[in-house]
């Protein structure tokens, strides 16, 4: 049954297109209901609760304003009124009715032609919503819900955003325990708090887990993402509306630095990290901690191979410096550094109150200027003089190297399997400038430190701002007219009409068509932005792009007269 | 409004959804006074709009069509309006030929915030389609209509003049001779009463048969021969029954093949299609006398090189050009499509053309011969490479190669030349951002 709901939009529209000039044009078989505000849910419910036979699958048209106007909330409104209905819009307002000459009166030429005009958008509509596969929508929107890979706090606040948002959510991460990098800290710069009470402020009430699960693959497959998981030795593939990438990052270990292979007592500022949260819980002694500690920064940071400050190592140095002074405030702790970089007034404060506690802050040019004595175990910290006298001696029974975070392999294979692009280091790039939390591919967003590396605080931010993209996506991917056009089906080629000719490869503006093995010519959904090009220039319609471009039986309802013009 | 205003029938919006859809609306929305003509059709770039889009509408009574896109140099996708562009003037250049104004399809840019520009400009649109006389009907002609070739027609064909040549039969057995004892087969034409057939040459017995003849489109056979999927088309091809049989030798041997330019040309535009490799084919190339340039009408007698040859356009063919009356001589249009069979080029498996009766409507012919061969002259434009094996094929006698290279020089405008090798600017390789596995495979060259 093919039904148009005609908005009158409180008498803006009706004056230029009466309902009965406008029933008498559409076809016969189209029954034409008016209603007073079509996009207020209550009176469009009641207007069509008694006029509409319920249990029938019906084709409906909305005849109201443009989809950047009110036309989505009209929609909105008809699909709580008409759940089972395929609906379509069509712009008979700003589309029509508002272009008539409003000044004096209109001609009855021009009332004719815009009622014509009306009967041909609304025509054009409903060949639209014939068009339209229903196999093309296996599921309802925001079924199938979105998977968050990486549970480190930017995934954590990511998916309670979501689970708050109403949004079913599944949250893997191939570490057993959720947290990331940031369950194995204790405090966090700058606020000092317990690391597991910002942690728990991030609940897990809600969400699907799948903790020890490693994500192998992640690819689009009929519109949806398809990612494999493997728990143990066995492999299982789901299905999600979006992805929210939040693979984060891993510290560089010191490695060979200062010798470190030979000499005891040089670790990193997570083996500090651990040992102070051991002492801070009462699980060991104060003793434990050193006489006199010597932090490095930028170590393996800003170098040739890494050309980066990772702008968190900083702020952790002068944290852990904080709390040695705080434990056992007899320690001495001096902070090498190249430059400090602790933007922000809560880590000017932390910073100035590490001076206050007494932690030293010693300037030098070059990390390579830098020698350590000692054979077996660190024993002094030898800084060149500035002035070209004697090197300066800092004694240290503990070196602890800052080094910066570095993206993983893991992530970026992850990145290239969707098309998203990475930089040169490997960190994952969104949409820069307007858009750094949405991938290349649509519907994958991204967060925290898989990006660049990102505090715990930036993280969450990230995490919950990319939820809201996400959950705006899922929502509204499929609404008609919406800044996202039209659906995610995306274009294919019809094996048995493609003679592989290669005019698509050439022509794809995103790089989505390519040639498989023997010849034969793919496009990669994944990448394809639904922009049509492919199938404009097919000579044989085997690449086809559905819903997005208006077929040839559009056209012709486009130009078509309306009934009433034929009859007279 | 004035009364005159029913005469204009529908006119086509394109508009891209990204920029112009949103001025449009905004447009309705600030109540600007708009022609009631208008249709509306939103796209998701105006790089998705195909020239058939436009065939139909015309075809279909559409008194214009506009298609807007983003700005030039502000699309969302990587500049795909800059190929509409391109694509449009080749099709803007074709209505013209066919005798429908160009000024009936409007190309513009514009962005959501120039509601303004777009009213004056639909204003203007619709003013200009009413000063335009009224659009003839002719997507809709009555079939089989006879005419006459016009003398202008007849004179730019020229003479049928078959050329037998002692000495260029000569020169071609020499070469057939050397390709055959590098164990070759040689694909060339031998005498058939008035006229010659192409034939398979293995022995050097067979060779005094062997004759340079007119000329013969032969690319097209090579593809039939070389394409496991294209023997179908042979069957349609009457004399070359049993020629596919013959070419079993093919999965041992090589094929070497007697050509002119214009059949070098199209297996090089067959290659660039990956219908065939090159490394497959030899060819034994024939010049061509200048009686026989004269006889196919020929602009690019010369043999393919890697200098580009841009089409230089006969003195006077223009005139020629200008004198025939498209909807005249394409009523004579039988609709067999052997044109299509004929064509190097037409490499399709099916053929969308197939699909046009589909579009028609009320008391309109079933499929418009004059959309027909508009819509195909554009799918072949830019590697048609002016053989005339579609003009030879017609058997109503339409000089469809005038057709083709009217395309043609619209596309020498934009700096192209088929079958040689060169870009098309009708789907520029813009980017070099595919999936690195897929590099390989492209690398590798895949011969289909």
């Amino acid at each position: 049954m093919k039904l148009c709901v005609y908005c009158t939009c409180m008498g803006h529209t009706i004056r230029t297109l009466p309902e009965k000039a406008l029933a008498a044009a559409l076809e016969p078989h189209v029954r034409l209901v008016s209603v007073d505000r079509l996009c207020h849910a209550a009176s469009c419910a009641a207007s069509l609760s008694e006029r509409v036979p319920k249990g029938q699958t019906v084709q409906v048209v909305a005849a109201a304003c443009s989809g950047s106007a009110r036309g989505g909330m009209a929609l909105a409104c008809l699909r709580s009124a008409l759940p089972m209905a395929r609906l379509e819009l069509a712009d008979i307002r700003e589309g029509c009715a508002w272009q008539a000459n409003t000044g004096g009166q209109t001609q009855p030429e021009e009332a004719s032609e815009r009622v014509a005009q009306a009967a041909a958008l609304i025509r054009m509509a409903f060949t639209r919503l014939e068009c339209q596969e229903p196999e093309l929508r296996p599921h309802a929107p925001g079924e199938l819900g979105v998977l968050v890979v990486g549970a480190g706090p930017a995934g954590l606040a990511a998916a309670s955003t979501l689970v708050g948002l109403g949004l079913p959510v599944t949250l893997a991460d191939r570490r057993p325990k959720p947290g990331g990098l940031a369950g194995l800290l204790g405090k966090l710069f700058p606020r000092m708090e317990q690391a597991e009470d910002v942690l728990a402020s991030l609940p897990l009430a809600g969400i699907t887990l799948r903790l020890g699960c490693e994500v192998i693959s992640l690819r689009r497959e009929d519109g949806v993402y398809v990612a494999s998981l493997r728990r143990g030795k066995e492999d299982a593939d789901e299905r999600f509306d979006a992805l929210i990438l939040a693979t984060g990052a891993q510290p560089v270990l010191p490695g060979t630095a200062f010798g470190a292979k030979q000499r005891k007592g040089i670790i990193s500022q997570m083996e500090l990290d651990t040992l102070l949260s051991a002492v801070e819980a009462g699980r060991k002694d104060s003793d434990q901690l050193a006489a006199q500690y010597v932090f490095v920064q930028c170590v393996h940071a800003r170098s040739a191979d890494k050309p980066y400050c990772s702008a968190i190592c900083c702020p952790t140095a002068v944290k852990n410096a904080l709390r040695v002074k705080n434990l056992r405030p007899q320690t001495d702790v001096t902070v090498v550094n190249r430059q400090m970089v602790m933007p922000g007034l809560a880590l000017e404060e932390l910073y100035a109150a590490a001076m206050r506690a007494g932690v030293r802050f010693v300037h030098v040019e070059r990390l390579d200027d830098i020698r350590v004595q000692g054979e077996d175990s660190v024993e002094a910290v030898l800084l060149p003089s500035q002035e070209g006298g004697e090197d300066r001696r800092l004694d240290a029974d503990v070196l602890v190297c800052s080094t910066p975070l570095q993206p993983t392999a893991a992530s970026a294979a992850l990145a290239r399997q969707l098309g998203l692009r990475t930089d040169d280091l490997g960190f994952v790039v969104g949409h820069e400038p307007s858009h750094p939390l949405e991938g290349d591919a649509e519907g994958v967003f991204l967060c925290g430190s898989c990006r660049w590396p990102a505090s715990v605080e930036q993280a969450v931010t990230q995490g919950r701002a990319a939820a809201a993209l996400a959950a705006r996506f899922v929502r509204l991917g499929r609404m008609p007219q919406d800044e996202i056009p039209d659906t995610r089906a995306a274009a294919h080629i019809e094996r048995e009409l493609c003679s592989a000719c290669g005019r698509c490869v050439q022509a794809c503006p995103h790089g989505a068509c390519g040639f498989h093995a023997e010849g034969e010519v793919r496009i990669e959904a994944a990448l394809c932005r639904r922009c049509g090009v492919c199938a404009a220039v097919c000579p044989c319609e085997a690449a086809r792009l559905p819903l997005a471009s208006p077929s040839p039986r559009e056209i012709l309802a486009a130009i078509r007269p309306s009934r009433q013009r034929s009859l007279s | 409004m004035t009364p005159t205003l029913s005469r204009l029938k529908a006119i086509c919006v394109f508009a891209c959804r990204w920029c112009s859809l949103h001025g449009v609306e905004r447009a309705g929305r600030e109540r600007m006074a708009l022609p009631p003509q208008i249709r509306l059709l939103p796209v998701p770039c105006a790089g998705s709009i195909s020239a058939d889009n436009i065939i139909q509408a015309f075809a279909n009574g559409a008194s214009g069509v506009a298609v807007l896109g983003c700005h030039l140099g502000g699309c969302r996708h990587n500049d795909a309006n800059r190929d509409a562009h391109a694509r449009l003037a080749v099709l803007a250049d074709l209505l013209e030929t066919m005798g429908l104004d160009r000024r009936r399809l409007c190309l513009s840019w514009g962005t959501a915030h120039e509601a303004e520009q777009y009213a004056s400009l639909m204003r203007s649109f619709s003013a200009q389609l009413e000063q335009l006389p009224p659009l003839p009907d002719f997507f809709r002609m009555p079939k089989n209509q006879a005419v006459a070739l016009t003398a202008a027609v007849q004179q730019g064909l020229g003479p049928e003049n078959p050329v037998d040549d002692a000495t260029e039969n000569a020169h071609v057995r020499a070469l057939a001779a050397a390709a055959l004892d590098k164990g070759r087969l040689v694909l060339a034409l031998t005498p058939a009463g008035d006229d010659f057939l192409p034939e398979l040459f293995s022995t050097k017995e067979d060779l005094p048969h062997l004759v340079a003849g007119s000329k013969y489109a032969l690319a097209k056979l090579v593809g039939c021969l070389l394409r496991e999927r294209a023997q179908g088309v042979l069957q349609e091809f009457g004399p070359h029954q049993g020629l596919r049989e013959r070419a079993f030798g093919l999965r041992t041997c090589k094929l070497s093949v007697a050509c002119r330019a214009c059949d070098a040309r199209a297996l090089r535009q067959m290659a660039d299609l990956r219908q065939i490799s090159l490394q497959d084919v030899e060819f034994l190339p024939l010049p061509c006398s200048l009686n026989q340039q004269r006889a196919c009408a020929c602009h690019r007698p010369q043999w393919p090189s890697d200098t580009s040859l841009l089409i230089q356009p006969e003195k006077g063919s223009e005139e020629v050009q200008k004198r025939i009356d498209w909807p005249e001589q394409l009523s004579r249009c039988v609709q067999c499509h052997r044109c299509r069979t004929a064509c190097p080029v037409c490499v399709c498996p099916a053929c969308s053309l197939d699909q046009m009766p589909a579009l028609s409507y009320g008391s309109a012919p079933a499929a418009s011969p004059l959309a027909y061969h508009m819509t195909r002259a554009l799918h072949v434009a830019d590697v048609c490479v002016q053989c005339g094996a579609c003009q030879d094929a017609c058997p109503q006698g339409i000089p469809l190669l005038r057709l083709h290279q009217s395309v043609a020089s619209s596309l020498a405008n934009l700096g192209y030349c088929s079958g040689e090798g060169m870009a098309s600017p009708l789907r520029r390789q813009r980017l070099k951002l595919a999936a690195p596995q897929w590099q390989d495979s492209l690398k590798g060259g895949t011969s289909a």
